[in-house]
Order: structure tokens, then sequence, then C-alpha cells
């Protein structure tokens, strides 16, 4: 493993270093040009059409305009310069047989005393006319380029006046080359890039790729990528599909949270257009409640994030709902194993449009939620199976005026859990119902809603602000009602309440062609809510009961600002300054950020590189003593006097080089370090009671130890995408340690989430009716403690010494390499009129049982372990209409 | 950059850098549970095993130790005896604070504790249900299958509450103390799910259980006998109860003795493993009359 991995890295390194400098062009066939005095559009228009070459031109510079010339050759540039011979026009390349028509007077990219101007504009879609954030603009000639923000708008000033040669990409959609006006707010509609059989990649298109974003470790995948990629539950899900990049792990199995780069799920932040989401989880965190179709656009900074972002130390997705279609209105139905959904959007008005989505299980519906059931003793009973979970997604916004836009934006997601049954289940479903004297009942719901304006306005074609208000609560809730005997009953009732209330005021100040600038404030209040309400009745007469509320406030405020500094034409630079305080416990923290980009060749190599700290004032916590609430049970615990917020330093360095017009080939290095975040007091804790300690922050922080950890490693992934086939895979190695110095650990350890090892890859092909795809990943297992010596104590009560092993070394061990691959078939056809998409996702087809957990009987002669094991093969299927 | 470079490297590295394996250091351990005088105290020194042979307690006994009980008063020398017990000639008064200390061949055990005052059961009382009640007898989970192995049947919940008093000559220094109680019918049987709500041992903070109008520390646990039917009365039987009182080291170690098999007790043993605890202990076995169905509850045992 290790050899391949060493291998791996000298080919990518290799390549990285070795190629340079561009091939030259050779065109083929030979060119004949023959005009005289012939209009200059006929003959531009003759030249395109013969020889095949893009040539982009203004009408309102050809017109009038004629040229002269014989030319028989086959060098293009010296066919064009024949041909615009004496017009006051030159052709310049911008692209592999892609030239544009400029004047040769203008706009020549020299800094001279001309007046100049702002060039600036909004990207949208051409389908949907939605906005396009991050997407690229670029000036070939002044080696200069911007990304627009969440509006879509971009602003490069300093521009002499004139026609510019401007080029737009998008990850997902095709390039568009244009003549833009200074001092005149365009609109660029970008058209989506068909993924079908035969598309063939432009070999300069690569150019147009390399990103200016300069902080490493991003990734912004476009939602058809992520519709493309194997899942599970038979439907597109983001965090599933993450989970195919390199150094994103799940918790368990098939559920938990995301595990980036060895951090803690609660280290990430996930945002939905600018409002916090905390527990963005569905089906006992099985899929995730990002209904992969109502987004825009999805980010997710691994490690370090720019100075917008912060309060965590491990990555922050940030997901922009679409605004809806301006131009037609559209609706998909979709049916998978686990849900139904749907999408509808529609134009209003001219400058106005919606989204709304939905989705929703159907469990509950097809084997029912309330079962009224009797025996022949005349005895009546109501048994319930309920479990459902929805969604609900929507999105209206208007261009108020041209230059001001707002949006509502809207979600709720619920799980409810509903049970009431008998004891003695079996795999036999109809024995199930029947009254019972002895049963369990669980009452659970859990849930977000969020509710988010933002209103956007261009003060100036340099000045962008963006105000947002937000208010985003989460929600749990069990009660239990456990009869194991007609005498004994356990009764609780559990309740959980986070919400957040925030205002985000950000600005986007173009200052120059080498500055500009990014700032704002935010402002959130917390407001934390629980409570426990439990008793026991053990007999007739012995009862305990608990009874806890618990009330914090918090107020976490911050001011940021950062600029992106374009020294030179290869170098960007961006340093930031983010100051934040938190009421509770009075902290105040200056975390600053500095990432650099040089391109050394914008298709060849471009490095990333930068340093920042972060803050993380709300840790996750989970009482890890009572069974009683144990599917709600995690808290969010504010920092406090008590418990000092969770810091991090993290160092990053990134390459992207694309050596060949298919291939693009990344690498990434990080190390990170943390302080006070909170381990486990004692790891070995196991639940052991119905009821614990409480639900008190005390209680719970007793459970937890102040530590630090460590984390550093490497990710290398190489990417093709020729016509129909598409390639991913990737490496990652690297550690993340941990220890508590509180407890006497003098070393650190493995983290709980330490994978030193991982490989991926991808292989689909996308056609006209047929996509297929496989996905594999292999990866070191989890740590795991695993004992070292066996002994015996005979305690004051017991009759014999009793056996027990002795674990001296937390995270010692680890568990089996985790394997799966998967297998996604989609097929498209039509039929009724309504264009359909059918879907079978084929999860781990080689049935390997990865082990995710291991026990030890200590009465065994000789120390096996016992396994727990995943998910075997399972087919999952998916049907979709699209109107 | 170099360090830069170096983080490439070690991540590059990944598992080669990771830790070869377990160890199996060979360890003392140490059990001894010292109670006033006039008991004398009693050590037991083993050592352990590897975890991939076979293992005896009786073989793992070690004989040739040296073992010390150092006081303010002075030093306690314990003498070998059979089978790698030593015990002391004379006992320590209650309240006095030790460190014991154990030497073998060059290595080195050693675990401070208190010898706690002397505690007795004042009196049981036993409330039996006129009737057995309907109950699950689960006995366990197979998550990998789904199975459930489950039966369901009669059980007594039996309540018994133990009553003590006050340490003699209690001062607020007393009020470290933690106390272990236990219910063992002689005749058990267990249930995954009735365990969690049966009571049949504790441990918790003495002062917990004080009932200042009764001036005296009072617990009520609660186990069950087994039946066939409905009408089966309660069948004669007989029900060892224990009271033990220690320091808040015993009481980690009892709280920490279940789920064998994810983990271990923990010890106070410094360069080893066991415990070593002060312990006042008291118990007695009570016979437990059959009765006829639907009598008056009643108190049916006192010491």
């Amino acid at each position: 493993m290790l050899r391949s991995a060493v291998v791996w890295s000298v080919l990518f390194g290799g390549l990285l270093l070795v190629w340079s400098g561009t091939a030259p062009e050779v065109w083929a066939q030979r060119i004949v040009v023959s005009t005289e005095a012939e209009p200059l559009d006929v003959g531009l228009r003759r030249f395109r059409a013969e020889t095949g070459v893009d040539l982009v031109f203004a009408q309102r510079l050809v017109r009038g305009k004629r040229s002269s010339c014989r030319y028989e050759g086959n060098s293009l540039d010296d066919a064009l310069a024949c041909l615009l011979r004496g017009t006051g026009l030159k052709a310049e390349a911008v692209r592999r047989r892609q030239y544009v028509i400029v004047s040769d007077t203008v706009a020549e990219p020299v800094l001279s005393s001309a007046r100049r101007g702002v060039l600036a504009g909004f990207v949208t879609d051409a389908e949907t006319g939605e906005a396009l954030p991050s997407a690229h603009v670029a000036l070939p000639a002044w080696q200069i380029g911007t990304i627009t923000n969440e509006a879509g708008y971009f602003a490069l000033p300093s521009l002499p006046e004139g026609l510019h040669y401007v080029r737009f990409s998008y990850l997902g959609y095709e390039v568009q080359d244009t003549l833009l006006a200074i001092n005149q707010r365009s609109r660029i509609a970008l058209q989506p890039q068909a993924f079908v059989a035969g598309a063939v990649t432009i070999e300069d298109e690569r150019r147009n790729r390399a990103s200016l974003q300069v902080v490493p470790g991003l990734l912004n995948m476009p939602v058809q990528q992520v519709e493309a990629l194997p899942s599970f539950g038979g439907e597109a899900d983001l965090f599933h599909t993450l989970e195919w990049m390199p150094g994103i792990n799940k918790l368990g199995s098939v559920n938990g949270g995301m595990v980036i780069r060895g951090g803690t799920p609660d280290q990430n932040l996930y945002l939905i257009d600018g409002a916090p989401v905390y527990h963005p989880w569905h089906a006992f965190s099985l899929i995730s409640t990002f209904q992969t179709e109502t987004f825009q656009e999805v980010k997710l900074w691994r490690g370090a994030f720019p100075a917008e972002h912060g309060g965590r130390l491990s990555s922050v997705m940030e997901a922009q709902l679409r605004d809806g279609n301006r131009d037609a209105p559209q609706a998909q139905a979709a049916l998978s194993l686990l849900s139904g959904r749907f999408v509808i959007e529609s134009p209003i008005t001219s400058n106005a449009s919606f989204m709304l989505a939905g989705r929703r299980s159907y469990l509950d519906k097809l084997i029912g939620q309330q079962h009224p059931v009797s025996n022949a003793a005349g005895q009546r009973d109501t048994l319930r199976t309920g479990y459902y979970f929805y969604d609900w997604n929507a999105k209206l916004s208007l261009d108020l005026t041209p230059r001001s836009k707002l949006s509502f934006s809207f979600y709720r997601g619920r799980d409810v859990l509903d049970l009431r049954l008998p004891f003695d289940l079996s795999l036999d479903f109809s024995s199930w119902l029947r009254p019972a004297d002895l049963f369990f009942e669980v009452d659970q719901n859990w849930g977000n809603r969020l509710y988010a304006m933002r209103y956007q306005y261009l003060f100036s074609s340099r000045f962008f602000v963006s105000v947002n208000v937000y208010n985003s609560a989460y929600e749990a809730a069990e009660g239990s009602v456990i009869r194991p005997t007609s005498s004994a009953l356990l009764a609780s009732q559990y309740r959980v309440r986070l919400r957040d209330i925030g205002l985000r005021i950000s600005g986007d100040y173009v200052h120059s062609q080498q500055h500009q600038l990014h700032f704002g404030i935010q402002v959130a209040q917390h407001r934390f809510r629980s409570s426990l309400d439990g008793r026991i009745q053990r007999s007739a007469t012995a009862q305990d009961t608990l009874t806890n509320t618990n009330r914090v406030e918090a107020m976490d405020m911050a001011a940021y600002v950062e600029d992106t500094w374009r020294p030179t034409a290869r170098l960007r630079v961006q340093p930031g300054l983010r100051v934040s305080s938190f009421s509770e416990g009075q902290y105040l923290y200056v975390t600053p950020r500095l990432f650099a980009q040089y391109t050394f060749d914008p298709v060849y190599f471009i490095l990333r590189g930068g340093f920042s700290r972060q803050v993380q004032y709300l840790q996750h916590l989970r009482d890890r003593y009572s069974f009683a609430y144990d599917l709600v049970s995690i808290r969010w615990v504010p920092a406090s006097d008590e418990v000092r917020p969770g810091r991090s330093r993290q160092a990053s360095l990134g390459a992207e080089s694309r050596p060949l017009p298919s291939l693009t080939l990344t690498a990434d290095a990080y190390w990170r370090d943390l302080r006070d975040i909170l381990l486990p007091e004692d790891p070995f804790r196991v639940k052991d009671g119905l009821i614990g300690p409480g639900i008190d922050v005390g209680t719970l922080l007793g459970q937890y130890t102040p530590g630090v950890g460590r984390a550093y490693g490497v990710e290398l992934s190489a990417r093709y995408e020729q016509g129909p086939w598409r390639v991913w895979a990737s490496y990652a190695g690297g550690r993340a340690l941990d220890r508590a110095p509180e407890q006497g650990d003098e070393t650190l350890r493995p983290a709980r989430f330490d994978v030193p090892r991982e490989a991926r890859t991808v292989i689909a092909r996308v056609g006209q009716r047929w996509d297929v795809s496989l996905a594999g990943t292999v990866r070191s297992g989890y740590p795991h403690t695993v004992p070292e010596a066996r002994y015996v104590v005979q305690g004051p009560f017991d009759a014999e010494p009793v056996r027990y092993l002795h674990r001296p070394n937390i995270n010692n061990g680890r568990l089996p390499a985790y394997m799966r691959f998967d297998v996604s078939v989609g097929y498209r056809f039509g039929w009724a009129g309504v264009a359909w998409e059918a879907e079978l996702q084929l999860y781990n087809i080689l049935n390997r049982r990865n082990v995710f957990d291991r026990f030890y009987d200590p009465d065994q002669p000789t120390l096996r372990g016992e396994d727990r094991l995943g998910l075997p093969f399972l087919p999952l299927l998916e049907l979709q209409a699209s109107l | 950059m170099m360090r830069l470079v170096v983080v490439l490297l070690a991540g590059l590295c990944g598992a080669a850098c990771d830790s070869g394996g377990p160890v199996a250091p060979e360890q003392l351990v140490v059990e001894a549970f010292i109670e006033a005088s006039p008991q004398t105290p009693r050590v037991v020194v083993r050592r352990s095993g590897l975890p991939d042979a076979s293992y005896a307690p009786a073989a793992a006994l070690v004989d040739g130790a040296t073992v010390h009980a150092r006081t303010a008063a002075g030093t306690l020398t314990f003498a070998p005896e059979a089978g790698g017990t030593y015990t002391a000639a004379v006992g320590l008064p209650a309240r006095t604070p030790f460190k014991l200390e154990v030497e073998v061949e060059g290595a080195r055990a050693t675990a401070s504790g208190l010898v706690p005052p002397q505690i007795a059961l004042a009196d049981i009382a036993i409330n039996v249900p006129d009737t057995p009640v309907e109950a699950v007898l689960l006995e366990g989970f197979d998550l990998d299958s789904l199975g459930v192995t489950l039966d369901e049947g009669f059980i007594y919940p039996i309540e018994v509450t133990l009553r003590w008093a006050r340490p003699a000559g209690y001062s607020p220094a007393d009020s470290v103390y933690w106390v272990q109680t236990r219910l063992a019918p002689v005749v058990a049987f267990t249930s995954t799910v009735l365990d969690f709500f049966l009571l049949a041992e504790d441990v918790f903070n003495e002062q917990t259980a004080w009932q200042p109008g009764a001036r005296r520390y009072e617990w009520t646990g609660v186990y069950a006998i087994l039946v066939e039917t409905r009408t089966t009365p309660l069948p004669v039987h007989e029900l060892d109860v224990g009271l033990l009182r220690s320091t808040e080291a015993y009481a980690r170690f009892a709280r920490t003795r279940a789920d064998r098999d994810r983990r271990e007790p923990l010890s106070n043993v410094a360069g080893g493993l066991g415990i070593v605890a002060g312990i006042a202990l008291d118990s007695t076995r009570l016979h437990v009359p059959q009765r006829p169905m639907a009598s008056t509850p009643q108190t049916v045992g006192e010491k």
C-alpha cells in the first residue's frame, strides 16, 4: 500500500514538474483565402465556415469594412492577418481554433492614461435565468480575472474604454467568449453543458478552468455531478456523494455525520443560504436533509476557510438554494425506495420567480401508522408503527430594481417516529399486531426550521452589499414509555431546542484590479432550551424520578475583512482577519488567515497555500449514561467560564495541474493542531442506565475533559473526463491524533476517526440513454482499543475471581480495512410526453460485511473479537420524471 | 517549505507510521480490601497474563513479594501465606489513611487508601407483592440477525429496604464515604430488559442516603423471583444482603465492573492493576419464607 502510494505520488509530482510549455498548433488542412473588396463580415463568416475556426467579433467593429486578400498556406494567424489587413482590426488567439477580432487601437493591455472604467455584469444560467455564483470571468489579453459573487455579479475596474474580449466559464457550463464594453452592466447567460456521449473537450478549454479560488482545499461541485455519482437509498444525496472525495468519511457504515480530515462531525458547519443548519440528517443520519436538486451551488471548504466563515474547526459547507426558473415553468418528480419528491419552479413575473420542493418518505403509508387490534378475550389496543421524514424547501426571488434583489428562503425538515409495540417482536410482522400488556412506546421527532431573507444591492459598479437575516431552529424530543412488567414502568420526556436569530451584512468593494475587499459583520443570538422529566417505577412502591430544565442564551458576534490582492499577474494573495466574541465566558478572539495562489502556468501548474486560525464556540456533547433519551441526547453546549472554546491552527498547501486536455491533477497537504477540544473523560464508558445523572450542562461537561489534537496529511486526486467517460481517483494519507493532558496523557494517540490511508475511484460513463458508474473505496479501519493483557480480581462480594481484559492504551489497534464498491445504472427514456429516468443503485456489490465495531469476551480461553458488521449487498431503485 | 515537505512525506507515509500493534506488559495485580481492626489486613498479589494465552487465576498468584502498609503511625509488614496471599499480624484502626506497597522481582506497585469506620445493617424490610406480575424475560439481542430471544413469564418484584446508622464518633470528615449495597437471591435469573428496572445492586455516595427525619441511612432495592404461573406463591428462598462502606476509589472500581466485554474496572494501583481499598462490610443471609397469596405486605426479615 505504501509502495503504491509513493509510486502514485512520484508519478503525480513528475507530472506536475515535467509538463511545461504548450504544444505548437499545426493546422493540418490547407487554407486558401481570396477576397477582393469583399465586405469584411462576409469574409469572416466564410472563413469561419470553411476552416471550422471560431471567430468572435462585434458586428459594429466590422460594419462598413472591406477586405482584399490572397493567401494560401497552413497558418491560421497569417491567413487572418491577411484577411484583416488594412481594416484597423486584428485577430487575437484566445484558445485553439478560436480567435477574437479586436481593434488595433482600443483596449491594448497597456496601462496608459486613457479614460478608464469598470467592466461589470451579472452571469446567469441561460436555461433558467438564475444567477451563477463562483463563475470565472477572465480577460486573457490583460491576464486578469475574477469570480462572481453570490449574486452572480462581477466587476473589473481600471480598464480602458472600449470593447474587451471576456471569457466566462463555470464548471458544468459551456465556456462563453464575448466582447463587453466598460461602464455597462452586462448580463451574460451561460449554457449548461450537456452530459452526452461524444462530447469533446477542447484542448485549450482547460486554460479556462484554471481556478481563481485562492483558498486551498475547496470543493466546488456542480449539482449535475452530485447526481451522477452513486449514492445510498436510490436518490442522489450530497453527503453520500462527498464520500467519494478524498479525506471525507462517514461516522458509521452508512449513517452518521461527516468526518473530514479526521475531525469530528460537530466541527463541520452547514449553511443554507447563509443560515446554519444544526442537524442536517434524516432517517437516523442515513441521508442528508439537503435535497440535491434544490441547490444552485454547493461549496465545501476543508480545513481552511475564508474570513467570512468561522465558528467551526474542520469544515464549512455552504449551499445556495436555487432562485427558480426565470424563463419557463418546470417540474420534476421522483420516487426512490426511501422517499418520493418533487421540485416545481416557475417565473412569476419577468422579475420574480419561485422554487418549491418537497420530499417525504412513504414507508408508513405502506405499513400503516396505527393498527387497532383485539384478541379473542375482547382486549383492544392500538399499536403504532409510524416513521416518516419530510422536507420543504422554498425560495422566492424578486429583482426589485436592476440594482437590487430580494429573496426569501424557507426550509423545514422533520423526522417523526411513533412506535407502540409488544416486546416479543419477531421477523413475522403480522405477529406484532395484537394487544399487549407489556409493551414499549417511543415517540421521537426532530428537525430543523429555517427562515432566511437576503437583500442584495449594487450601490455602484464597484460596491455590492448583501444583507441576510435568518431564524434557524433545531428541535428534538423523545418520549418513552416502557412497561416490561405489570408493575414496572419507565416514562421519560426529553426535549431540546436550539434557536439562532442572526444578521449578516457583507460587502464587496472592488478597489482596483489589485485589490478586491470583502468585509462584513455577523451577529447571532443563540438560545438553548432543554428539559428532562423522567420516572422509573421499579416495583409497586419503589420509584425514582429525575427532573431537569436548562436554559442558556449567548450572543455570538464577528467582524471580518478580507482582501484579494493581486500584486502580479501570477500571484493572488488573500489576507483576512476575523474578530469574534462570545458573550458566555466573554471570549474575544482574533483569527487571521493568509492564503495565496501562484500561477506558474494556468494550465500546467497552480500552487496554493495558506494559514488560518479558527475558533469554535459551540461543542456537541452526548450524554454517555442514559438509554432513556439515547437518540436525542446529543446537545450543543456553548462555551462558558467552565468550558473554553475549541481552537485550531491550520497550514495547507495545494497544487493543481491539467497536463492533458482531459486530465486534472490536484494535491493538497495540510497540518492542523487543535486545542480545548472536548474528549470523553472515560472513553470506555458505555450506557448502562435508564436515566443517567441528568441533562444539566455541568453534568454533561463532567463526562468530558479538555483535549488537544493534531492532524496532518496529503490528498492526491486525478480526474479524467473524456467524451462520455469520467474517471476520478484519489488517495489520502494522513493522521488525526489527540490526547487529554488532564488525564495524564503524555503522547498523542490515534483519534476516534483517524484514517491513515484511503483510496477511492469513480468510473462513470454518461450516455444519451444509459449512465453507468462504478465507485469504490478502500481505507484503513477506524481505530479500536485492543486488550493487551488479562487478569482477575475478586471483589468483596464475589464468590470467585472475575476475569478482566486490560486495555492500557486507547485506540492501540485498528478495525479491519473498509472496502466497498457500488454500481449505479441509469436509463433515460420518454413516455407519455414525460422525460423519465430510472436508476438502479447496487450498494456494496461485493457483499463485504465491513466491521464497524468489535467486542471481546474476557471469559474466552484466548482473545477473539466479536464483530459488529455493516450492511450487506443492497439493490436500490429510483424513478424520476421531468416535465 | 522544509516543514511542508516533511508534512507531505509524513502524510504519504500514512499507516506505515501507525502503531505496530498491542504490546503485552505483564503487570502486578494487587487486590486488598482492608477492614478496621480487629480484622487483620489481607493482600492478594497476582500477575496479569497474555491475552492470547490461557490464563489460570491460581497459576497467576505471586509468591515472594514484599508487602508493606505505611501509615502515620508506622509501617505494617505483611507475611506471606500460601498462594500469593499476604497478611498482617495486626489491623489498622478506623479512619487511618495508609499507603500499600508491593514489590516483587524489581516490580513495584503502590496504592493509597483509607480505612472507613465499621458499618452495620440496622434493619432490613422486605416488601413482597400479593401476586406475581407478568414480565418480559428478554435474554438478549442479536443485532446482526435481528433475532430476539424472548419469553414472557411471571416474577415477584421484591422490594428490600436497608437501614443503617451513622458511624460512632461521626464527624464531617466521614462524609467522604461511598456505599455499595447488594441483594443476591441464591436462585437468581437475569433478563436484559428487567435488569434495568430491578435494582439489586447500587453504588452511591453515602450522604445521598441520609434520612434526616429518621436520622439514619436508608436505601431501597428491588430484586425478582421467577415463578411459573400467575397463581404460584412466592417460593421459599435465601437472600444474601450486603452493605459495604469504602472510599471513592472503590466506588469507581465497583461502578465500572459491568460490561466486561467493553472495559475493565478502574484501578487505583500505581504501577499495577487491581484495587486497594479500606472497606467496612456487613452482610447477612435471610430466609424469605413462602407466603400465602394476597397476604398483607409486611416486614419479613429484620436483623
